[in-house]
């Protein structure tokens, strides 16, 4: 299922995610599925390239090192000018039972909430595609 | 009477033992010269020439004897009386003879009623048993031992017939009085009492002056002393009011004290011709005498006996207040209780420890100015949607504990909170005799700080939370490289790799199920699941429920059929928890279903309640395993051939899920037709 599109027509996602197994079987998928990968292991300095690269969409794993991935999420709300806007889908292997998760999934307003264990990354492709207006691969 | 022949045969057979021993025979001879000392003074009185006595002191010192001693004595109340017969009264042998026996057997008789009736045991304690000692001992025995006397002296020619009456009467009023008088003093002297630990120096000095005061008004009664003048009788009456006061004052001692020195005032000052039974002939005044002793010595009886069980049983309620008291105040509940227009009447130490509000500001108030109750958000609870006030108005009980949500809270003094556990409920009080039933009459308000319980629920759920997201990050990743391999992404795999990873990938998936699963399983037996009560619409829950199926009707070859009634009401529940016991039936249904069958899915209203039926065509439940199936880990014996991966937690799950929620499930199934399950939801949750 390897695209190939011009780097410039590329959808960019930006990957969020500390563990680094997860990050290349993600990253890898979404390279192969024709998307212009940008990987980040922490919230710190996830936001600082989210800003700088405006990312298509960002995939955001919640336990992260140095700024955990709800309090990215509330900062990069506060950018009006991309960050406010920007599709966010959070995708980790918490439950969306506690409340800190779910007053950041109000307000923080992300585009889907997956719990990793429950979905194969094909389908998650997908659902990347699927809100970004991407015709089904 | 078989018993009392039985019990004398006992007692003569023990006699017969203790005859050999030296302390017995010591006090056979005591008992007896007792009896005839007694008998010998008594006789003193006998003023009417009749042999008859005023007051038989002997016979009160017999049924004493034999009611602090046993039966055993009765030998000596045998030769006493004989030896009085025969000697002081000059009987006859016989007539000696077979008074001593009658009046031995009547003390027996009299004391085996008193105690098999009246279980009067050595000392007056109660009313019964003071009343048992009159009727059995002063009035019973000694009407049988006068009785045979004076049969046994007219039969010998001793009195002529037209004397017995009233030769029987004299006798039977002198073995009364002396069974009412001295009986009781010998009782009360021989009494075993524990030595009381401190006297008051006043009770001292009121019991020397009680004496003192009560033998003066006798003197003045009975001797014509200060000036008083013989007669009328109703003189006598000046002395009820001291008998009153030393008999509620000194109690059985201070009544059998009193009686006597009447007696003995009464009767030397009769004799000697003074007090008011001194007129008219002498046998008159004897017998007006007589009668007045012996409703003296009664009525004082009565009287102490009334009162000491009057005073020990407000000693018995004021323990028991005590002890209730002292339980509700070192409980370590909040306690508080409030009478019917609910103002505060009981507020115990832990109350006043957790609220900070002293019990000065707290008792006799209304219990919304001192209780201030808030919920989870810290708004005030209005004072008509108060437990309390619905406990006072409707009779309701309320209940919340730690993971009741949302919470409660009370205010202490200084506006701080704290979460509270909380019960309240009526106190309801029968009174047969003012004619309320099951009347409120006020509301108990039980209450305890689960500040330390929240948090330990908190860390509970956290944890549960932490150790799910650390398993589950090596499971998803496991997943999802096995899923790359599959895909042949990462570069072409052979039909027997294609096998091997396959397998890899759905024990993961297994895993991962399992994972769930015990999660749900441990947070709702930590109570730590949560549950968010909302307006439900069912037949959207259940739609978007058999959309997420999709994957395994396909492979399956299932296909589902829904029955959604029309109008189904709004429903309050909790709708993550719906969702699972719906796909976890769901998914049963599918996976038990042979390819190509049809499982139903039906919700309609059933006797006020939602009820959702679930239907399949599959393999049904062994009638054996049928009681086992909600069980943890238990899995049909079928079912476990059937699909291999099942873990034994789905229908567990589903029914303590429901219970959450107030709902039930039950199920009909027959194997090798299918199963149906049955749902049943309470509109509002």
């Amino acid at each position: 299922m390897e695209v190939v599109q011009p780097e410039d027509k590329k959808k960019k996602v930006l990957i969020i995610e500390d563990e680094s197994p997860m990050l290349r079987a993600l990253s890898d998928t979404f390279t192969r599925a024709g998307f212009g990968v940008l990987e980040a292991r922490d919230g710190s300095t996830a936001l600082g390239i989210a800003l700088n690269q405006k990312p298509d969409i960002i995939l955001l794993d919640i336990i992260l090192p140095v700024m955990d991935g709800l309090t990215f999420l509330k900062k990069l709300r506060e950018d009006a000018a991309y960050g406010k806007d920007v599709p966010v889908v959070l995708l980790t292997n918490l439950s969306a039972d506690r409340e800190a998760i779910n007053k950041a999934i109000t307000e923080g307003n992300p585009a889907y909430y997956l719990v990793k264990t429950e979905w194969t990354i094909r389908d998650i492709v997908e659902k990347v595609k699927e809100r970004l207006g991407m015709a089904a691969a | 009477m078989a018993s009392l022949y039985r019990s004398i045969r006992n007692s003569l057979w023990n006699s017969r033992k203790q005859l050999l021993t030296w302390k017995y025979l010591v006090q056979i001879v005591v008992l007896a010269a007792l009896y005839v000392l007694a008998a010998r003074y008594g006789l003193r009185f006998d003023y009417a020439g009749g042999l008859t006595a005023l007051v038989w002191a002997q016979t009160g010192i017999a049924l004493a004897a034999l009611i602090l001693f046993g039966y055993r004595l009765w030998p000596a109340i045998l030769i006493g009386s004989f030896l009085v017969s025969y000697f002081d009264r000059d009987l006859p042998l016989m007539v000696s003879v077979v008074t001593a026996l009658g009046t031995t057997s009547a003390r027996v008789i009299g004391v085996y009623f008193l105690r098999r009736l009246v279980e009067f045991r050595k000392s007056f304690e109660s009313l019964r048993g003071a009343f048992g000692f009159i009727f059995w001992g002063a009035i019973v025995s000694t009407l049988i031992s006068a009785a045979v006397a004076v049969v046994a002296q007219a039969s010998a020619g001793v009195i002529s017939i037209h004397d017995m009456w009233s030769a029987g009467l004299s006798w039977w009023l002198g073995d009364a009085l002396g069974a009412l008088i001295i009986a009781p003093l010998l009782l009360v002297i021989f009494k075993r009492r524990p030595l009381p630990k401190h006297i008051r120096p006043a009770r001292i000095f009121e019991g020397i002056l009680a004496l003192i005061v009560f033998s003066l008004v006798c003197l003045l009664t009975f001797y014509d002393y200060f000036g008083f003048v013989s007669g009328p009788y109703a003189r006598s009456f000046l002395i009820f009011p001291f008998l009153i006061w030393t008999t509620v004052r000194f109690g059985i001692e201070g009544a059998v004290v009193s009686s006597f020195l009447a007696a003995t005032f009464s009767m030397g000052g009769t004799a000697s011709g003074h007090g008011p039974f001194s007129v008219g002939l002498l046998d008159t005044s004897f017998v007006l005498l007589q009668i007045f002793m012996a409703s003296t010595a009664g009525t004082a009886l009565i009287l102490a006996v009334s009162f000491a069980e009057r005073r020990r049983a407000i000693r018995e309620v004021f323990e028991q207040k005590n002890k209730d008291e002292a339980l509700l105040e070192s409980i370590g509940e909040g306690v508080i209780a409030t009478d019917v227009s609910g103002d505060i009447v009981l507020y115990n130490k832990a109350a006043e420890d957790m609220l900070q509000i002293p019990r000065s500001e707290a008792m006799g108030r209304r219990f919304d100015s001192v209780l201030r109750l808030e919920n989870e958000d810290g708004a005030m609870i209005r004072p008509l949607e108060r437990p309390l006030s619905l406990a006072l108005s409707a009779g309701k009980v309320f209940r919340s504990s730690t993971t009741t949500t949302p919470g409660y809270y009370y205010l202490r003094k200084d506006g701080s909170r704290f979460p509270i556990a909380l019960t309240v409920s009526p106190i309801y009080m029968k009174d047969e005799v003012l004619g309320l039933v099951n009347e409120v009459i006020g509301v108990a308000n039980v209450f305890r700080d689960i500040t330390i319980d929240k948090e330990t629920d908190q860390a509970k759920s956290e944890f549960v939370s932490i150790a799910s997201h650390q398993l589950r990050t090596p499971l998803s990743t496991m997943k999802w490289h096995a899923e790359i391999l599959l895909s042949g992404d990462a570069g072409a795999i052979t039909g027997e790799q294609r096998e091997y990873i396959a397998e890899i990938y759905r024990s993961t998936e297994r895993m991962i199920k399992l994972l769930g699963d015990l999660l749900s399983v441990s947070r709702i037996e930590m109570g730590v699941f949560p549950i968010e009560l909302a307006t439900v619409d069912l037949v959207q829950t259940a739609n978007e429920t058999i959309r997420d199926l999709g994957a395994l009707l396909n492979e399956r070859g299932v296909k589902i059929e829904t029955h959604y009634a029309a109008d189904l009401p709004k429903t309050k529940t909790d709708k993550k928890s719906l969702r699972i016991v719906i796909q976890n039936l769901l998914t049963n249904s599918i996976k038990y279903s042979p390819a190509k069958s049809t499982v139903d899915l039906s919700i309609d209203e059933h006797e006020g309640r939602i009820r959702f039926t679930i239907a399949d065509h599959g393999a049904g439940i062994p009638a054996e395993d049928q009681k086992n199936i909600f069980s943890k880990f238990f899995r049909a014996e079928n079912a476990r051939n059937l699909d291999t991966d099942g873990n034994g937690l789905g229908l567990y799950i589903v029914k303590s899920m429901l219970e959450h929620i107030g709902g039930t499930i039950s199920f009909a199934s027959t194997v090798g037709k299918g199963t149906t399950f049955y749902v049943s939801l309470p509109k509002s949750s």
